[in-house]
């Protein structure tokens, strides 16, 4: 996996919010097919890193993606009508599902939004595609013409995963997309993520509080501690024999 | 005609702004250009923007047409009419194929207008995108875009929940493919009448100060997907007058609570009932 080239790659980010320092100069890539789970404590900085991925939020350093016609272009100087075209080309699922989708509309329509975004007019086509990918969240078809206000909180996260899918983007970033659930739902829901990366070969970023649901589904570790990168590695290696006395606490404080 | 106002009611100066705005509009069909909407002796909301439109036009030679929901005789569509022949001397009709100008809140007159006549739709609310994008600033950003898939998630949602759009009235249409446009609140059965039309409509929003234009032989093409096409209402009766059921009608609810219907165009309706030969209609 590793000899292959990165789809993502940051180098150097860095963050200010008046004179406090969010992010020190963070460097990692995402590989093909790969998941990459971010852990850190709160206020590591790790939301404020996927914000500017997912260019909600600038920052100083290096950005590059694989889009098509933008690529070794650096993405954090893009101006604001590039943006666009780069985000269809990412998906984010939020903690707070309200962030991702239409809560008044019906859980279809936020899943097909990206597809009309794209361009797409035909209203049997984006049923079906809609559907479709539903079905791959494991969402109750049923309930696709329901609002999400009317889901429950695990529902809800499902239909932001179709959205996701349906956007067949190059990377899906999720922010802390269990936290809120209960152990029961949150472990379906990380069997459904673990399954979706095995049958569509998915790139992901994870970002998490928690080191066991990033131990159910990332390949790869990149430990977030005050706005740096201090511990990166496969993910058996870095919960097995973690070096980094903060990541030494967070595996010993596991349950 | 009383000379205690400026002809036309409206001073020179304005009526030049109001007519440059609409050379604007003209060349950018169906872009909202902002105008320095003035004072009215009429309640800002009950066709200011369309009233200074037609004093900025009209001369003593024009003939003078103003309807209002279809009807000639309702309260604010006298009170324009009169107001207009006393500041310009025009004359006034009921007739649609007499009249040079017609100012009209929600309809288009059934018969075809023609090269030459110029329409005047008053508009409550110009921008289509007001129900989609709260930001009026945000909006205007998505127009030079060109990017109006709110719009389309919208019309999604209707097809979704409804299997039809529910936009009964103001149903929005792409101009000269390119700027989508609120029609101002007519009936989707009146959508058709403006594509490829031989008229020129303008259209004036007085309380936002906005005004855009159609100019004649336009695309004005209504928002649908591609497989649910858009659809005019159905005529569920016939005229309680004519018997016709070939032209919009109104439904005027019973005492005893039937719904019977009469035509809505009022000067149609008229020539109907006095065995006037009307003009051609729009092809249905």
């Amino acid at each position: 996996m590793l000899e292959e080239r990165p789809i993502l790659q940051v180098r150097g980010i860095r963050k200010r919010f008046g004179d406090r320092h969010a992010l020190k100069g963070v460097s990692l890539e995402l590989y093909p097919q790969e998941v990459l789970g971010i852990v850190g404590g709160s206020g590591s900085g790790k939301t404020t890193l996927l914000r500017i991925l997912h260019l909600e939020e600038e920052a100083e350093g290096e950005y590059f993606l694989n889009v098509p016609g933008l690529e070794g272009r650096n993405l954090l100087a893009l101006d604001r009508y590039q943006v666009p075209e780069v985000r269809r080309w990412l998906a984010m699922v939020y903690q707070d599902p309200s962030r991702g989708l239409r809560m008044d509309f019906a859980s279809l329509t936020s899943v097909v939004e990206p597809l009309i975004l794209k361009g797409e007019r035909l209203y049997e086509a984006l049923v079906a595609q809609g559907l479709e990918a539903l079905e791959l969240a494991d969402f109750p078809l049923e309930r696709a013409g329901s609002p999400p206000k009317e889901l429950s909180q695990g529902q809800r996260q499902r239909v932001q995963i179709a959205k996701a899918l349906a956007k067949k983007p190059l990377v899906i970033l999720l922010d802390e997309p269990t936290t809120g659930l209960d152990l029961l739902v949150q472990a379906t829901f990380l069997d459904t993520l673990r399954t979706l990366k095995r049958r569509l070969g998915l790139s992901m970023i994870l970002v998490s509080h928690d080191l066991s649901v990033i131990r159910m589904v990332a390949d790869r570790i990149v430990v977030l501690y005050e706005g740096e990168v201090v511990e990166e590695g496969l993910a058996d290696q870095v919960l097995e024999d973690p070096q980094h006395p903060f990541t030494q606490e967070l595996v010993g404080a596991k349950l | 005609m009383r000379r205690r106002y400026s002809y036309a009611y409206l001073d020179p100066v304005t009526k030049r702004e109001i007519r440059r705005k609409l050379l604007k509009a003209v060349a950018i069909p169906g872009y909202q250009v902002p105008f320095a909407s003035r004072e009215m002796p009429l309640a800002r909301g009950w066709g200011t923007g369309a009233l200074q439109i037609t004093l900025s036009l009209i001369g003593p030679e024009d003939t003078l047409k103003v309807i209002d929901q279809g009807a000639d005789d309702s309260v604010n569509a006298v009170n324009i009419r009169r107001f207009v022949a006393q500041m310009t001397g025009a004359k006034t009709t009921t007739d649609t194929l007499e009249a040079t100008v017609i100012q009209s809140r929600h309809r288009i007159p059934e018969e075809r207008l023609r090269e030459g006549q110029v329409l005047v739709l008053q508009v409550p609310i110009p921008e289509p995108l007001r129900y989609v994008e709260p930001s009026e600033a945000r909006a205007r950003e998505l127009h030079a875009l060109g990017d109006y898939s709110l719009l389309w998630v919208d019309l999604f949602e209707d097809h979704l929940r409804r299997g039809l759009s529910r936009m009964g009235a103001a149903y929005p249409v792409l101009v000269h493919g390119r700027y989508v446009m609120d029609p101002s609140p007519i009936p989707r059965w009146d959508i058709p009448k403006m594509h490829m039309a031989p008229h020129l409509t303008l259209l004036g929003a007085g309380r936002e100060k906005r005004l855009y234009a159609v100019p004649p032989y336009t695309r004005v093409e209504p928002l649908a997907f591609a497989d649910r096409p858009f659809t005019r209402e159905p005529i569920l009766g016939r005229c309680r007058r004519t018997g016709a059921n070939h032209v919009f009608l109104n439904a005027i609810p019973q005492e005893d609570g039937r719904v019977e219907y009469e035509i809505s165009d009022q000067g149609y309706l008229e020539k109907l009932i006095k065995g006037v030969a009307p003009g051609p209609l729009y092809e249905g």
